[in-house]
């Protein structure tokens, strides 16, 4: 289905359905794993400029080709592993809207699993932030625990956990309460009707 | 000598180009944006490009030859 540019879409998505939230990982997750990409990135930076200062042979003509083009090889490499890492990072994803939660886990580029759960479903929510770090920046994990046999979703190292918690409960609540009215009028229209 | 370098640079050339693939189909199909995913492909690719392209102009450059003389 075509859906307008700056609007928010993901696979899957019923007609009426709107998006409430999305929710990526804290990005101090993400840090550590592009640390070694900015590491690296400066390395070779850096390496680019003392090499020719320590070993002045890398001047001649056809040395510098060579040093530029491993350099170059180089930059490609963690120009690629840099996006795979933010692909990683980016594409795994909790959505929540006004129906349900869809839990996206990308791991890599060849595995991505799709669940979700409705909010009618929902047992329990707990948020748990542990650790100094995650303590700091608000970051930690929310455990729904389900009905059925989906046992338990959870959110790992997401911000500001308690805030999405009772997100959850909020939409937990108003399905239940939904239900609940729908089994009254049920009740109500089979005793009219006898 | 060189023919074989020019090998090998294929095989290299061809498994950046492959990867850039999924890369850009990833950031395409997945993402939540069309606003995000235009930023993103275009950012990537740019950049990619400009690197692949001087990358290959360094390599057919190199006087393999000179760089190794007493191979055969």
């Amino acid at each position: 289905m075509p859906h307008a540019f700056g609007r928010t879409h993901f696979q899957g998505q019923q007609a009426d359905e709107e998006v409430v939230h999305i929710i990526h990982r804290h990005w101090f997750d993400i840090l550590s794993h592009f640390l070694v990409v900015l590491v690296l990135s400066f390395l070779l930076i850096a390496s680019l400029l003392a090499f020719p200062l320590l070993f002045p042979e890398i001047l001649d003509a056809a040395n510098t080709r060579l040093f530029l083009f491993v350099e170059n090889t180089l930059f490609i490499f963690i120009w690629l592993f840099g996006f795979l890492t933010w692909i990683d990072y980016y594409f795994d994803v909790w959505i929540i809207t006004d129906k349900r939660i869809v839990n996206i886990e990308q791991r890599g580029l060849f595995v991505r699993h799709i669940s979700e759960l409705h909010f009618s479903r929902i047992q329990d929510v707990t948020a748990a932030v542990t650790g100094i770090i995650p303590t700091m920046l608000n970051y930690g994990d929310v455990e729904v625990q389900t009905a059925g046999e989906e046992g338990r979703f959870i959110f790992r190292r997401v911000p500001d956990p308690y805030r999405i918690k009772d997100v959850i409960m909020k939409f937990s609540q108003g399905a239940i309460s939904d239900d609940l009215r729908k089994m009254a009028d049920a009740l109500r229209a089979g005793k009219a009707a006898l | 000598m060189q023919s074989i370098f020019g090998l090998l640079y294929t095989v290299l050339l061809f498994s950046y180009v492959i990867a850039a693939l999924f890369i850009v189909f990833h950031i395409v199909r997945y993402s939540l944006k069309r606003s995000a995913a235009l930023f993103g492909v275009t950012l990537f690719a740019v950049v990619f490009f400009v690197l692949l392209f001087t990358n290959a102009v360094i390599f057919f450059s190199l006087p393999i030859d000179t760089l190794f003389p007493y191979s055969y």
